[in-house]
C-alpha cells in the first residue's frame, strides 16, 4: 500500500522520464493479432489471451476483475475497493502473510493489485519456470483470501500513512481538488479511489469481507499471458485454478453523465513549506469507448506531448522557460475521464502558464493543424509501435488494452491506417468539441496565492487553507 | 580502429581519438538503443560550480550547428523513437531508442553535439530558469530535502557531499561562458564510451560510429578528481523539520566503491536486510515484503515501508537505508529498530537458506534488468565508465562467491555507528504536538 519512494539522490533528468517500457528477449513474431493471441473463454466467463514468446526468460501475467470503486455503497466508504485488493494478499485459506511474501520472494518474483473505478487490476511478473507458483497464489489471493483482522489492521495504518503523505503531495492533492472541481458531489469520479482519512476509519472489517463476498467474481475477468509458455499449458493452469469459481456478483447501475462546465472554476489548496505550486487545468472528457478517441489522443499529441511535450512545451519551456515539466493527457477509460493540462510551476507563473495554455487552446480550435505536424504525430503513433512491444509488460498491456476496450485483437494490425486516415479536421474537431479555453476548472496546490495570483479575470477564487 | 570480440556477443572498440564503443546484437525485436557516457558529473564539480554537469546536459538539447532545438526532439520522435538524458553522480548520458533502422539519426545527432553543441546565451539563460524549477520541484518532497542534508553532513571533501542539480545561488551565478568552457573540457571523444544494444549487425554499426566520431578531435585530458574523504569517526546526525505529519528517517552509511572487493558481499547484505533490488536506475525490484527490515519493521507496524540502497559508484560513497514512520510511530522507535537489526547481522550472522534466495533474487533480477535494447546498452555504457563491461557480466558470478562470512565482515565493517548520519524529517503538523 505504501508508495515505494525513490532512493534520495536519483538521477538528475532533462526531462522527466516516461514510464517503463516493454521488455523481451524473444524474437517477436509480430504484433499481437487475432492470429497469434490464443484465446480461451472458461464457462464462468473468466477470458484468457495467450502470447507465447519462447526465448524470453520471463513470463508475465497482466489481467483485470470487473469490480471497483463503482461498487463501493457510498462517498463514506470511499476507498473500500482499494482497500479490499490491497488486504488480498494479508492470508488466504492455505497461506499466511508471510507465507504468501516468502513464496513469492523466494524466486524474485512480483505480484500486485491496484483497484481503480471499474475494474481491479492484477499484475505478475516470474521467471518463466515460476509461472505455475505465481498462477496458483493469484488465484489464491484473489478466490480465497480471509482477512485476517490483526493484518487487515497493518493494512489500515498503511494506508493512513499514505493518506497522511498525500495530504502534503502537490500533484495529489491538485488531483484530488481538480477531480471534486470538475464532477459534482453525485459523480462517482468526485472521490478519490484511494478514499479519505475519515473513510479509512469508518471502514470495518465486515465491510471487508463483504465487498469482497458480494462483487468479487469470475465474470468478466481477464488474464492475459506473455512470455515463455505455450498457450496450452497457460490454459490448463488457469482452468486448474479458475475454472471453478463460481461466484456471482449484482448487475452495476450508474450513470456516468457529467453536465457540462459552464464557466470558469479555480481553486487552490494551501500547503505551506513547498516552493512549487502544482496546476491541472482542463475538464471531463471523452471515454475511450468514444469513436473520436483516436483523433483525441493524436490532437493531444500535437498539444501537449510530441518531442519535448508538444506545443506547450515549445510555448512555455523552450521560448519562455517558465516549467521543467508541462503536458496534457486524456484520462479517459470505460468512463469519461478528464481532460488537462498538468504542469508544477513556480508560485508566481500560475497565471502567465494559464494565460498560455488558453492561447495555445484557442489556437488548435480555430487554426487547423499544419501538414507537416500533423504528419510528424502520425508517424510518431506508428512507428513507435515497435518500442512499445519490445517487452513481455508492453504487449500484455496491448492486449489488455485492446480486450478493455473493446477493440478486437486485430486493432494494432490495422492502427497505422486508422491514425493515417485521420485528417487536419477530425483534429480541430477534437480539439472544438472537448478543448474550451473559457469553460474549463483550474486546481492548484502550493505556497500561499501571490498577490495578484488569486484575482485572474473571470474566476471566483476558492482558496481553501487547509491549516 | 582497434575491435575486439569478447564474448557474450559483445565487441568492444577504441577509436584512434580515444572514443570507447561497446555493442551488442540483440534480435529479440526491431529496436536499437544508443547511449553516450561522458566521464563527467557532480563528482567533478565544486563549492561555485555546483550543478554545471547538469545544466550542460540541458543545453545539449538547445540545438547544435547542423539541428535546430526543435529538430533534436523532432526527428527522433516522428522516427518512433524517445530520447532522453541524466546526469548523475560519475557520468552524464545521452540516449536514443529507435526502431533498428533509425539507429544511425541518433548516430548522427549525439556526434554532432558532442562538439558542436551551440550554447546560445539566450538558450543558457532560459535553462537556467527551466532548472531553478527542476529544483523547486524536487525541493516540494521532504526526502529531496532531507536528502540532500544528509549527502552534506556525509561528505566533508569529497564533491559527492552535494546534489546533483547543484545550489540556486550555484545556478543563479554561473555565466554561459562558464557553462561553456566545462562543456569544452569535458566533452571529447577520449573522455566518452558509445554503449548501443539492439537489432544490428555490430560490424556495420562499428563503421557508422567510426564514421561519425572518427574525425573528432581529443581533448587535453579533464582533470582527475583527487579528493578522498577521510573516515568518518563518529555518528552525525541532522534533522529537517517541514511541511505534513509524516516523519521519515534515513541512515546513510559510508559503503565501498562499486571496484572494491568488499562491493558483492555488500549486495548480498542489503539483499537479506531488504530484497534484492532491480538493478535498474530506475526502480524496479520486486515484492519486498520478507525481508529482514520489512519483518520488523513493516510487520512490526513501526514502518509503512523500508528501503535499502547501495549504489555503484567510482569513489566510495552511501549505503542507506530509507523508512517512512508509521502514523502514530516515533521516528525513534523505527531508529532503535533498526539498530537492533544490523546488531543481530553482526552478531548471529546470516543463513545459507538468506544468501541462496538472495542470488536467486538477484539472478531473476539481472534478467529482468537486462531485457530491452535500452537497458542492455545502459549496463554496458555503465560497466565501462564505473570499471569494464565484466564487471555487469560476471555480476552474479562474483556474488556466488560471497559466503555468510563475508557479509557479517561487510556488516561489521560499514553498519556502525562510528559510521553512519541518521537523517530524520519531522513532520510539523501532527495532531499531538509530538514533533
Amino acid at each position: 500500500m505504501a508508495a515505494h519512494r525513490a532512493a534520495y539522490n536519483t538521477p538528475t533528468h532533462r526531462s522527466r522520464p516516461r514510464g517503463q517500457r516493454a521488455r523481451s528477449r524473444a524474437r517477436l513474431p509480430a504484433l499481437p493479432h487475432s492470429g497469434n493471441v490464443t484465446c480461451f473463454s472458461l464457462a464462468n466467463g473468466v477470458n484468457l489471451y495467450v502470447y507465447a514468446n519462447p526465448s524470453s526468460p520471463s513470463v508475465v501475467v497482466n489481467g483485470y476483475l470487473e469490480v471497483g470503486a463503482l461498487d463501493e455503497p457510498s462517498a463514506t466508504k470511499a476507498g473500500l475497493a482499494g482497500f479490499v485488493a490491497d488486504c488480498l494478499m494479508r492470508g488466504t485459506q492455505r497461506r499466511t502473510y508471510a507465507q504468501i511474501y516468502e513464496q513469492i520472494e523466494a524466486v524474485s518474483a512480483s505480484l500486485s493489485f491496484c483497484s481503480g473505478m471499474f475494474t481491479t487490476s492484477f499484475f505478475a511478473k516470474s521467471l518463466a519456470e515460476d509461472l505455475p507458483l505465481m498462477l496458483d497464489l493469484l488465484s489464491d489471493v484473489i478466490r480465497c483470501p480471509t482477512f485476517p483482522e490483526s493484518e487487515v489492521a497493518k493494512e489500515r495504518a498503511e494506508w493512513l500513512t499514505d493518506l497522511h503523505e498525500r495530504a502534503t503531495s502537490t500533484s495529489a492533492m491538485c488531483g484530488l481538488v481538480f477531480n471534486a472541481l470538475c464532477y459534482p458531489e453525485d459523480h462517482p469520479f468526485h472521490y478519490a479511489t484511494d478514499g479519505y482519512p475519515e473513510t479509512a476509519q469508518a471502514i470495518t472489517l465486515d465491510d471487508v469481507r463483504q465487498f469482497h463476498a458480494t462483487f468479487y467474481a469470475p465474470a468478466g475477468m481477464a488474464i492475459v499471458i506473455v512470455g515463455a509458455v505455450k498457450a496450452e499449458q497457460a490454459h490448463d493452469l488457469v482452468t486448474a485454478h479458475f475454472a471453478d469459481w463460481s461466484a456471482a456478483r449484482p448487475a452495476r447501475s450508474v450513470n456516468l453523465e457529467v453536465p457540462p462546465i459552464a464557466e470558469r472554476r479555480r481553486k487552490h489548496v494551501h500547503i505551506p513549506g513547498k516552493s512549487q505550486t502544482a496546476m491541472l487545468l482542463g475538464r471531463p472528457g471523452p471515454s475511450q469507448l468514444d469513436p473520436q478517441w483516436l483523433a483525441c489522443t493524436l490532437m493531444n499529441s500535437v498539444f501537449g506531448q510530441f518531442g519535448l511535450y508538444g506545443r506547450l512545451g515549445e510555448r512555455i519551456r523552450k521560448e519562455e522557460g517558465l516549467v521543467y515539466h508541462i503536458g496534457s493527457r486524456f484520462e479517459g477509460g470505460l468512463g469519461p475521464g478528464a481532460w488537462n493540462v498538468y504542469a508544477e510551476v513556480h508560485p508566481g507563473t500560475v497565471d502567465r502558464v494559464v494565460e498560455i495554455v488558453r492561447a495555445e487552446m484557442r489556437r488548435i480550435r480555430e487554426h487547423k493543424v499544419k501538414p507537416a505536424e500533423l504528419d510528424d504525430n502520425k508517424a510518431y503513433f506508428v512507428r513507435a509501435l515497435p518500442l512499445r512491444m519490445e517487452t513481455n509488460e508492453g504487449i500484455a498491456s496491448q492486449i489488455l488494452n485492446m480486450v478493455r476496450f473493446r477493440r478486437g485483437l486485430d486493432w494494432l494490425l490495422e492502427y497505422p491506417d486508422r491514425v493515417y486516415a485521420i485528417t487536419a479536421a477530425d483534429v480541430q474537431a477534437a480539439a472544438q468539441r472537448w478543448l474550451d479555453p473559457d469553460h474549463y476548472v483550474l486546481a492548484t496546490a502550493g505556497p500561499e496565492v501571490e498577490n495578484g495570483a488569486s484575482s485572474a479575470e473571470g474566476f471566483s477564487v476558492h482558496v481553501d487553507d487547509r491549516r | 580502429m582497434r575491435v575486439a570480440r569478447v564474448g557474450d556477443g559483445i565487441v568492444r572498440a577504441k577509436l584512434p581519438n580515444g572514443l570507447r564503443v561497446i555493442a551488442k546484437e540483440m534480435h529479440a525485436a526491431p529496436v536499437a538503443a544508443l547511449s553516450v557516457w561522458y566521464r563527467v558529473g557532480s563528482r567533478n564539480e565544486h563549492s561555485g560550480i555546483t550543478g554545471i554537469s547538469h545544466w550542460v546536459e540541458h543545453l545539449m538539447f538547445k540545438g547544435t550547428r547542423r539541428y535546430s532545438e526543435f529538430d533534436l526532439d523532432r526527428l527522433i520522435s516522428r522516427n518512433g523513437g524517445v530520447n532522453n538524458a541524466f546526469t548523475w553522480l560519475d557520468f552524464t548520458t545521452y540516449y536514443e531508442t529507435l526502431p533498428a533502422d533509425k539507429l544511425t539519426l541518433a548516430l548522427d545527432l549525439e556526434a554532432d553535439r558532442m562538439t558542436n553543441a551551440r550554447f546560445d546565451s539566450r538558450a543558457v539563460a532560459l535553462e537556467r530558469d527551466v532548472i531553478l524549477n527542476e529544483r523547486q520541484m524536487y525541493e516540494n518532497n521532504p526526502a529531496f530535502r532531507l536528502g540532500e542534508e544528509i549527502q552534506a553532513a556525509a561528505f566533508k571533501v569529497h564533491p559527492y557531499g552535494h546534489e546533483i542539480i547543484g545550489y540556486a545561488c550555484d545556478l543563479q551565478a554561473l555565466t554561459r561562458d562558464d557553462v561553456y568552457a566545462y562543456y569544452r573540457r569535458y566533452y571529447a571523444p577520449n573522455n566518452a564510451v558509445i554503449a548501443v544494444a539492439g537489432d544490428f549487425d555490430a560490424r556495420d554499426i562499428l563503421a557508422h560510429i567510426e564514421r561519425r566520431y572518427g574525425r573528432l578531435k581529443p581533448a587535453p585530458p579533464a582533470p582527475a578528481v583527487a579528493a578522498v574523504e577521510p573516515p568518518q569517526r563518529g555518528e552525525r546526525r541532522v534533522v529537517v523539520r517541514g511541511e505534513g505529519d509524516t516523519d521519515y528517517l534515513t541512515l546513510a552509511f559510508h559503503a565501498p566503491a562499486a571496484t572494491h572487493a568488499d562491493y558483492m558481499a555488500f549486495v548480498a547484505l542489503d539483499a537479506v536486510l531488504c530484497g534484492a533490488n532491480g538493478l535498474s536506475f530506475f526502480g524496479g525490484g520486486g515484492n519486498n515484503r520478507s525481508s529482514r527490515l520489512s519483518r520488523a519493521l513493516v510487520d512490526g507496524g513501526y514502518a509503512a515501508d523500508v528501503s535499502g540502497s547501495l549504489v555503484p559508484t567510482l569513489d566510495p560513497f552511501l549505503y542507506t537505508l530509507q523508512a517512512t514512520v508509521m502514523a502514530g510511530r516515533e521516528v525513534a522507535e523505527v531508529e532503535a529498530k533498526v539498530w537492533a537489526e544490523l546488531d543481530r547481522v553482526r552478531r548471529d550472522g546470516v543463513t545459507r537458506a538468506e544468501l541462496d534466495k538472495a542470488i536467486k533474487q538477484t539472478r531473476a533480477q539481472l534478467v529482468f534488468s537486462t531485457e530491452t535494447a535500452t537497458s542492455q546498452a545502459f549496463w554496458l555504457g555503465f560497466s565501462e565508465v564505473i570499471a569494464d563491461y565484466t564487471w555487469f557480466t560476471t555480476f552474479l558470478e562474483r556474488l556466488m562467491r560471497v559466503s555468510p562470512e563475508d557479509v557479517v565482515c561487510v556488516a561489521n565493517r560499514y553498519l556502525t555507528r562510528d559510521n553512519v548520519t541518521v537523517g530524520c524529517y519531522l513532520g510539523q503538523d501532527k495532531a499531538n504536538g509530538s514533533a
